[in-house]
Parts: structure tokens; sequence; C-alpha cells
């Protein structure tokens, strides 16, 4: 299968990896893709001070609310649980039964903002470390249910490998020089990514292969 | 970034039904032989287990510092190799009553101007018996 084109790589099934420092545009990028997407999207955000503001959608504080907004057709949820960690484990287990009531029919996509939070790189085995788990499974199960998962992290290197790397795509923007030691066997181009407009970054393929440039629009920042 | 994805089905098609509560499946009020439990199906050896809520390790500074590390120390890597969140809520209860004990046990009998503090006596100083309620009134409040 060839990278295709950026709207292409953005609109297919596939999970997106969306790494970089801070205040680099990345979040700006995942707010754009979750307000224009085709899919149900659900923002699984923080609460407190480490909110994303300006998401958009319902938002739903318990895992209920999350339910009664899919029963109200609504194709824009922010969930902002009291524990994303536990929360996230619901939420696979849930959308994975969704998919199976729909044929695999609804295309859908969880964006988690700060994701090496909620799926830490650790030595735990499979079946031992819950909320990493279920990142895990919609990294490598969630394609063929029809739900694309897109994992931010201004830390990669504390990012569960596994999850990273199966992201078939990774939108990079610029990032400190141990964070690109940390993922420099993925084949980043960090001299576009450094050539790159303000707050653009550059999307990459799984084989290092350079898709293009993206870069979120001003209504999104 | 509109096009290529086909939506036949809604969200609210594929919400799925939820299973049955327990209270609907035992509508014949048959006896159980079951361990009792919760209205959330927690059984009581379940809630003596538990370690929630607890302060995640990742969470959990641990500077060296011998005058505050120590026990706590320890504690941290116990959880660790019982690769555990927290401690089971027997052990606190159980260690909690030590240290009750430990620190007098309850004020029996003894009156509130009393001024002999901690002499080892039983009943031991006027300000104790409130720990154990504040104690209690800092779980119930979690």
């Amino acid at each position: 299968m060839s990278a295709g084109t950026v709207p292409e790589a953005l609109e297919n099934g596939h999970n997106v990896a969306v790494l970089g420092a801070t205040q680099t545009g990345k979040t700006a990028f995942a707010r754009e893709l979750h307000a224009t997407t085709p899919r149900v999207s659900i923002w699984l955000n923080e609460r407190g001070k480490d909110r994303v503001p300006d998401v958009d959608g319902v938002v739903a504080r318990t895992f209920d609310e999350v339910r009664d907004a899919f029963a109200s057709d609504e194709y824009r949820v922010e969930y902002v649980p009291a524990d994303r960690n536990e929360a996230i484990v619901e939420l696979q287990d849930w959308l994975w039964r969704v998919a199976d009531n729909a044929d695999r029919a609804l295309p859908m996509q969880v964006i988690v903002d700060e994701v090496d939070r909620v799926a830490p790189e650790s030595q735990k085995p499979y079946g031992n470390f819950p909320p990493r788990d279920a990142v895990r499974d919609f990294t490598s199960e969630g394609v063929k249910r029809g739900v694309k998962f897109v994992g931010i992290t201004q830390d990669p290197s504390t990012y569960d490998k596994k999850a990273l790397r199966q992201s078939r795509y990774r939108a990079v923007w610029e990032m400190s020089a141990e964070q690109q030691g940390a993922v420099s066997g993925y084949g980043f181009d960090f001299g576009r990514i450094r050539d790159a407009p303000q707050y653009a970054g550059v999307l990459h393929y799984h084989t290092g292969e350079v898709v293009g440039e993206v870069k979120a629009e001003e209504r999104y920042a | 970034m509109r096009g290529a994805v086909q939506m036949d089905v809604s969200p609210s098609d594929a919400v799925p039904d939820e299973p049955e509560t327990s209270e609907e499946i035992d509508s014949d009020h048959s006896v159980s032989n079951d361990p009792p439990t919760a209205s959330d199906g927690t059984t009581v050896k379940d809630a003596l287990l538990s370690t929630q809520p607890e302060q995640r390790l990742e969470s959990v500074e641990a500077p060296y510092d011998p005058e505050r590390g120590g026990v706590t120390r320890v504690y941290r890597g116990v959880r660790k190799m019982l690769d555990v969140e927290g401690l089971p809520a027997v052990a606190d209860i159980g260690i909690g009553l030590i240290e009750w004990y430990e620190a007098g046990g309850p004020d029996i009998g003894s009156d509130e101007g009393d001024d002999d503090a901690g002499d080892g006596e039983v009943g031991g100083s006027p300000d104790r018996p409130g720990d154990l309620d504040a104690v209690l009134d800092e779980v119930s409040s979690e």
C-alpha cells in the first residue's frame, strides 16, 4: 500500500501518532481532525488545568453520557472523565461492541492528547496494565473495526513503543534534541520538519516516507 | 477532509443493548448461596481487597529524605513487588487499628479535662479519641 496524499492519509482508517514539542501546532491539527472528520469522533480529554480547550462537540463527563451522545446521533463528543486511565479501558471495550453491533459499518475516531500519560512505556506484560493495553488494542485492532486512533504526545520517549509503532502515520512537529534521539529509528525527516512553516508538521508514512506537510487552519489554533 | 468515508450506519443504530442487571435476572427472589454483594456487584471480599482509591506510583515523588522516607519508601517498594496500585483495604484497617492501639487506643472513661497526656496510661491524651473519627471522615469523603 502506498502512503497516498495527505488528505487520503488523514481520511483513511489508519492510526495517526501526533508528535512534537508543546506550542508547535500539533494540538490545533488534532482539533481540526476532530472537527472535520466524517467519522464519529471522541476526544478523550483531561479534566482541570490540562484540559485541551475548544474541542468540538457535546461534553460527556461520564460514560453514560457518552452512550447518550451516541444514542442522540452526536458525531462529536468531548469525553472528560474523572479518570482517563479507567475511562479508556471502558471506552475501548464499548466501542468494540458498538463496532460489532454496526457490523463494522460505523467509522469512528478516538483522539487522546498526552497519550503517554495513559499509555506510558512499561515493562508490565500485556494484560497487566489495562489503560496501556487499551491503547495497544486501539492501535492494533481498531482499524479492522473501523476505529481510527489518534494519539498525541510531546514526549514520544515515554509513549508505549508498541502503540507508536502500530500507528501507520506519524505527524511530526519540531521537538527537542533528546526527543529526536528517542525516535531516531523512525526515519523522520527532521530537516524538512525544521524548514516547514511555523505551526506546520510533516506527515510521515510508517516506512519513513514523507507524505506531506500538515498545518491546521487558523481557527483551530 | 471529507469524501472517502462511507456512513451507512448512524451512531444511534450502533449503540449495543446493555446487559441485564442482576436485579432483572434474579426476579424470582430465590435465596442465593453467594456472599452478600453491594448494588454494583462488589462482594465483601472484593471490598476488603480493594486498593482504590490510591495515588498512582507515577505521581508519588520519592526524593532521598531520611527524615520522611523509610516506611514510605518500603511501602512503595512493596507495591512495586506486588504490582498493585495500593495496599488492600483490609491491610489499611489492620495497620490502622494497630497504630491506634499503640497510640493509646480508645479513650474509655477518661475525663475531658485530664491533663495527664502522653504518660502511657490507657486512654492516652485528651485529643486522641478524635483521631479515629478524623480517619473515618477522611476515608468516607474519598
